[in-house]
């Protein structure tokens, strides 16, 4: 139970936290090769742009669960706050919606990456490594849309005004 | 039949924006409208999720998560108050001085991080108690360090300016040498503002003022401007590396990372070791939303672009002014108006597709555009309902944000005043070019 409170809190940051560590070292490599030995290396680029793509995957998850995503809320932070409530449950909905097809074509992206020979130019990577994110960060970001959508579902339908205590 | 198309993706846009939800479902909405009205060519689920990763794949974007990694290692290593102390240590006599330093803090803490919020909550968390402490009334102060974090991303480095090249493929060091000038021309303003505000306003405890200059100087100049030099090396390594071709801005960003830790933790030891996975988790909750809206941005301006929208509007605007002067203004309006409601972020790589047909016909530079874009937002970090900075300095001074604002008018004001100076002069942003 307090390993699960831990990956609801963390699991995305750790992920991506992890990737920016390397992400940032791998550059750093690249500079110093480059400006120290003049000998630039051909993979640090290529690492560091894949781990980009990989945390841009998987901090979607991150963004839906603390609602940090950008968003206009000037309007209906004038309606009552169960309207506001109702307002924020659809949106649960419509990310639960979207993400659910991604989820779904997003593995049938990785079964044609799969199925190619491609690989990463510099690493010799199969591009399939890469692509693994796609349903990854997809699926992620489903499951934490259908969190949010049951627990802001449970707040609308609450009648006591209750404050964030989850 | 295109207009029409493009009326109703544009209104569903708008809609799904005003309803609050995610910008970034809005956008995959507008993108898939054609898909839904059946039209042949239509961005398909598959191709939308397919261009969210190839978009992705830009090598400048990662430039953003590793600014923002700097300015937390630089905020946690406590930098903007070594810059603070050597301003402070000039001025801090002097009518409107200590006001004056923060602005100062704010222009040479925005060269070194590319975020309106983030400079904000860096100068302000260390200059707000400070200025409140010296008798600075809460309300001004805060309304102060709200409308300078702006300079934030005027001066580069500028995560609105990486998103803007990344988007229209204007290049990267040109915009950060082309921001440089705009950025020290509206400090300088806000900084005559301010000594016009105290000495007309006699806000100020002299007796008190003069007690912490005293206490500054007591250290000697020596020991603040050695304690000061490493912070002031930071913006030179960034600044003058990109400038001199040395560099790439990804990697003066990276270089920037790791400078500002070994100072933070060997020269400073304002950072532990043990600190830097909580900095890492902080940058990762930072850059979360900004990740995904560039990719999906770019996924519905190719489909207005495809249905040649950004085209028309081109012709329209320039059958029906035929003038730079006055497209210039409508726009300006339009982004000052936007910037009250909308992020930054999302602003540039929305409009900036969108508008680059217009701004090609009408021949004005690229660059020039890019920086007027981020100007008018800057500002928008400051105007209520939804100016980020409020909120940001608010949390920090207990001042609910429209008291800040209201006592931000004046300032704002002075920061339009250079908008448009900026907007008229082009030379202001453009004389570095090469």
């Amino acid at each position: 139970m307090k390993f699960l409170k831990w990956l609801d809190g963390n699991l995305e940051v750790f992920c991506c936290g992890c990737l920016l560590s390397v992400l940032s070292v791998v550059m750093m490599i690249q500079v110093v090769m480059r400006y120290v030995f003049s000998a630039p290396l051909s993979w640090p680029e290529e690492l560091s742009r894949y781990c980009y793509i990989w945390i841009t995957f998987l901090s979607i998850g991150l963004t839906i669960r603390t609602g940090s995503y950008f968003r206009v809320t000037a309007l209906i932070d004038m309606l009552p706050r169960k309207g506001r409530q109702l307002m924020e449950f659809i949106s649960h909905l419509v990310n639960l919606a979207f993400y659910g097809v991604c989820a779904y074509y997003s593995i049938d992206i990785l079964k044609t990456v799969y199925s190619s020979t491609q690989t990463t130019p510099a690493l010799r990577l199969p591009m399939y490594f890469i692509y693994i994110v796609l349903p990854l960060g997809m699926f992620l970001a489903l499951v934490r849309s259908l969190q949010m959508s049951f627990l802001s579902g449970r707040k609308l339908l609450s009648r006591q005004p209750q404050e964030e205590s989850e | 039949m295109n207009t029409s198309v493009v009326v109703y993706i544009l209104l569903v846009f708008g809609i799904c924006l005003l309803s609050g939800l995610p910008v970034v479902m809005a956008m995959a909405a507008g993108s898939l409208v054609p898909l839904f009205l059946g039209m042949p060519g239509a961005t398909t689920f598959p191709a939308l999720v397919r261009s969210i990763f190839g978009s992705a794949e830009n090598t400048t974007l990662i430039a953003i998560p590793l600014f923002i990694l700097a300015g937390n290692v630089m905020s946690e290593g406590r930098i903007a108050e070594k810059l603070y102390d050597i301003f402070a240590y000039f001025v801090g006599n002097k009518t409107g001085g200590l006001p004056c330093a923060t602005v100062l803090t704010c222009l040479f803490y925005g060269a070194i991080s590319g975020s309106a919020p983030a400079t904000a909550a860096a100068v302000g968390g260390m200059a707000f108690p400070l200025l409140v402490n010296l008798g600075y009334d809460r309300a001004f102060a805060a309304a102060l360090i709200a409308v300078s974090g702006g300079l934030g991303v005027i001066i580069p480095p500028s995560i609105p300016f990486v998103l803007y090249s990344s988007s229209t493929n204007v290049s990267l060091g040109d915009m950060f040498i082309a921001g440089i000038l705009p950025g020290v021309l509206i400090g300088a303003l806000l900084m005559l503002y301010c000594v016009i505000y105290c000495k007309r306003s006699k806000c100020e405890d002299k007796a008190l003022l003069e007690a912490n200059y005293q206490k500054i100087h007591s250290h000697g100049f020596g020991r603040v401007l050695l304690d000061g030099s490493w912070a002031l090396l930071s913006p030179a390594i960034v600044l003058g590396g990109i400038y001199a071709g040395i560099f790439t801005p990804t990697e003066a960003a990276c270089a920037s990372v790791f400078y500002s830790l070994v100072v933070s933790i060997f020269i400073y030891k304002s950072i532990k070791v043990r600190d830097i996975p909580h900095i890492i988790a902080a940058s990762i909750r930072g850059v979360a939303p900004i990740c995904l809206i560039l990719p999906l941005a770019t996924a519905f301006g190719r489909v207005l672009i495809m249905l040649k929208a950004p085209a028309h509007l081109s012709e329209f605007i320039t059958s029906s002014f035929n003038n730079q002067a006055a497209v210039l203004l409508v726009v300006v309006i339009a982004f000052l108006i936007m910037g009250m409601f909308i992020d930054t972020a999302p602003a540039i790589v929305v409009m900036a597709p969108i508008l680059l047909p217009t701004m090609k016909a009408l021949d004005i530079n690229l660059v020039h555009f890019g920086i007027i874009m981020t100007v008018c937002l800057a500002v928008g970090c400051v105007t209520p309902p939804f100016g980020v900075n409020l909120f940001v300095t608010s949390s920090i001074s207990k001042v609910p944000p429209m008291s800040i604002a209201r006592s931000a008018v004046m300032m704002i004001l002075v920061f339009i005043a250079t908008l448009f100076l900026i907007t008229y002069v082009p030379g202001i942003s453009t004389v570095f070019l090469g």
